[in-house]
């Protein structure tokens, strides 16, 4: 299981436990930010590379 | 050259607003996470009175999320990887060798990426299953690849046509030793001369 599926599976009926569920959501963007600071740099090139090229 | 005082507070004003509207939900779900169920549910704050970990702590040890994380960064991950390798392989082939349906190939491509994603999902189940790789990690991994291929292939493609080719007329030209020359024209050379323009500096 991925982590969408298993955040929406935490949800029971009308019953969002919010606190957890926002912790999770908080956990899974914790690898994509650090691999972003990361790599940051070729984003932004990527960005004006792109621009130019249109 | 300065911009009007006007036309720069308008800006600044559009700018502070859309980082308004992406801040705004990211504050919700860190306080969120942060409050006890007391201030959840029964008396509402902003900011959490007592911070607290208890959250966190019951999703990783109840909940095992790390395995799912886990499980999402591989699939990441191996999408990545294998979409790199085989459009960078296919764009270039697309883009610099003539061979027969070349441009069907290309067209086709691009009818793939025109295609509603919603209409494909029937589909692709069916496949999956026929597969017998239901519920399975790596199904969820060719499943990304059929979007992201012909995505990154297109994308490409668009690059290596604005590297000139004479890059590689003069890579084969002037190479010395005439093994490096390959039996078709320029396999080898063109590959080794065209690619490095594309990667990340």
């Amino acid at each position: 299981m991925t982590v969408p599926i298993k955040l929406s599976m935490m949800v029971v009926g009308d019953q969002y436990i919010w606190g957890q569920l926002m912790a999770g959501a908080v956990l899974a963007t914790v690898p994509i930010t650090i691999l972003y600071f990361l790599g940051q740099r070729f984003v932004v090139q990527g960005l004006a590379a792109g621009s130019v090229k249109g | 050259m300065r911009e009007p005082l006007s036309i720069r507070v308008t800006t600044y004003a559009l700018l502070a607003l859309f980082v308004f509207m992406v801040a705004v939900p990211l504050f919700w779900m860190v306080t969120t996470a942060l409050k006890t169920n007391k201030d959840l549910y029964e008396d509402f704050t902003y900011l959490p009175r007592h911070p607290t970990v208890q959250h966190f702590v019951r999703v990783i040890e109840r909940d095992g999320l790390l395995t799912n994380i886990w499980n999402s960064f591989a699939v990441a991950s191996v999408t990545t990887a294998v979409t790199v390798v085989v459009s960078a392989f296919a764009a270039f082939s697309i883009v610099r060798y003539k061979y027969r349906g070349r441009e069907w190939i290309g067209r086709f491509i691009l009818f793939k990426y025109v295609l509603p994603t919603a209409m494909l999902f029937v589909s692709l189940y069916a496949i999956v299953v026929a597969l017998g790789l239901g519920n399975t990690l790596k199904s969820l991994m060719l499943t990304y690849l059929s979007f992201t291929v012909p995505f990154c292939t297109w994308m490409l493609m668009g690059y290596f046509r604005s590297i000139p080719p004479e890059l590689e007329e003069h890579a084969m030209a002037s190479s010395r030793r005439p093994s490096s020359r390959s039996p078709w024209p320029g396999t080898s050379s063109s590959w080794r001369w065209s690619s490095p323009p594309t990667r990340p500096r």
